[in-house]
């Protein structure tokens, strides 16, 4: 990190102060992945607490899913029957099917996913085809959207909104040591499941993920700019929070 | 200790998560920090890094095809 990325960070940690959301979720359809703990947690407490018509929390453990349910019911007064719990494990590609499959069979509508699910490993682990951060933070991360994008899109086309789907992604992204620019072309996965490295510099495998999260982000606009997607698709950086 | 110090609570960082989600076509392909659109990695923003993003979506959307033929026409 340079100095004046640090001095942005100590600044944006110390004195920004992120408002509180006040704006009614009545009759709105949300997914937020990972809440089963910390951000994805409260985040789907303010869905909760502003009226939000179904809200799914995609967790892997659907044990400590209904514990949070739970909580969230005890804590916002929402009515019972809002909240599902659905199991999603981003390590599995069959898990994210599923829930895919899932989605479009039994939500009418979609109109917001927080996709937050991820994992900042310090060691390499293989996880399907690639190394535990790519797969779970890019890969799967975006083979959700893939699968869930249909939805999104039926849902613009019977109500004119424009539904959401955001990526909780990091600083991180900034402070890579690794040189993606140098990967030789039709390389980038195949350089990146290294074990040697990733068991050096474990950090730096979280990082990667994030900035190519923002990358496939950044080039899907490009590709489909808002004028003619009717989907928003974005990446959210939380700061530096208590998990 | 840099933590202890610096971190937000995890209710207020949550909220970063509920703005994002509720932005328009403002928003989209963008990073938003502080509930703002913000410019990333100043790499990203050079003539390389667009290409090397170019790039990353392509193999990117090729492994997927792989796991889920026909996704990228979902796109």
């Amino acid at each position: 990190m340079s100095a004046s990325d640090f001095g942005r960070f100590l600044h944006s940690q110390l004195f920004v102060k992120l408002p509180s959301p006040t704006e009614s979720y009545a009759g709105k359809t949300v997914i937020v992945t990972g809440s089963s703990s910390g951000l994805g947690k409260e985040a789907a407490r303010h869905y909760a607490r502003l009226g939000v018509g179904k809200l799914v929390l995609a967790v892997r453990n659907l044990e400590k899913g209904a514990a949070v349910k739970d909580d969230i019911e005890t804590t916002t007064q929402c009515a019972k029957g809002v909240i599902e719990v659905w199991k999603l494990d981003m390590a599995s590609y069959e898990s994210v099917k599923n829930f895919a499959n899932k989605v479009n069979d039994e939500l009418e509508h979609l109109d917001i996913v927080i996709a937050n699910a991820g994992l900042n490993p310090t060691k390499y682990v293989l996880v399907e085809e690639d190394d535990s951060a790519i797969t779970v933070n890019l890969v799967s991360t975006f083979l959700l959207m893939g699968l869930l994008l249909p939805k999104l899109k039926a849902t613009a086309a019977k109500t004119g909104t424009r539904p959401t789907f955001t990526i909780v992604s990091s600083e991180a992204h900034r402070t890579i040591k690794f040189d993606l620019a140098s990967v030789p072309e039709g390389k980038i996965f195949s350089t990146l499941n290294n074990k040697e490295r990733v068991d050096k510099d474990g950090q730096d495998q979280y990082g990667i993920s994030k900035l190519m999260q923002i990358m496939c982000v950044r080039q899907l606009a490009e590709k489909y700019p808002a004028s003619t997607f009717p989907v928003t698709l974005s990446t959210v950086n939380p700061g530096l929070c208590h998990s | 200790m840099m933590i202890a110090i610096l971190a937000r609570s995890t209710e207020e960082g949550s909220r970063a998560l509920v703005h994002a989600g509720a932005q328009g076509a403002e928003s989209h392909g963008k990073y938003l920090s502080e509930c703002k659109v913000k410019d990333p990695s100043s790499f990203l923003l050079t003539e390389q890094g667009m290409l090397v993003q170019g790039r990353v979506w392509v193999e990117l959307e090729r492994k997927l095809e792989g796991i889920w033929p026909g996704i990228r026409n979902n796109f």
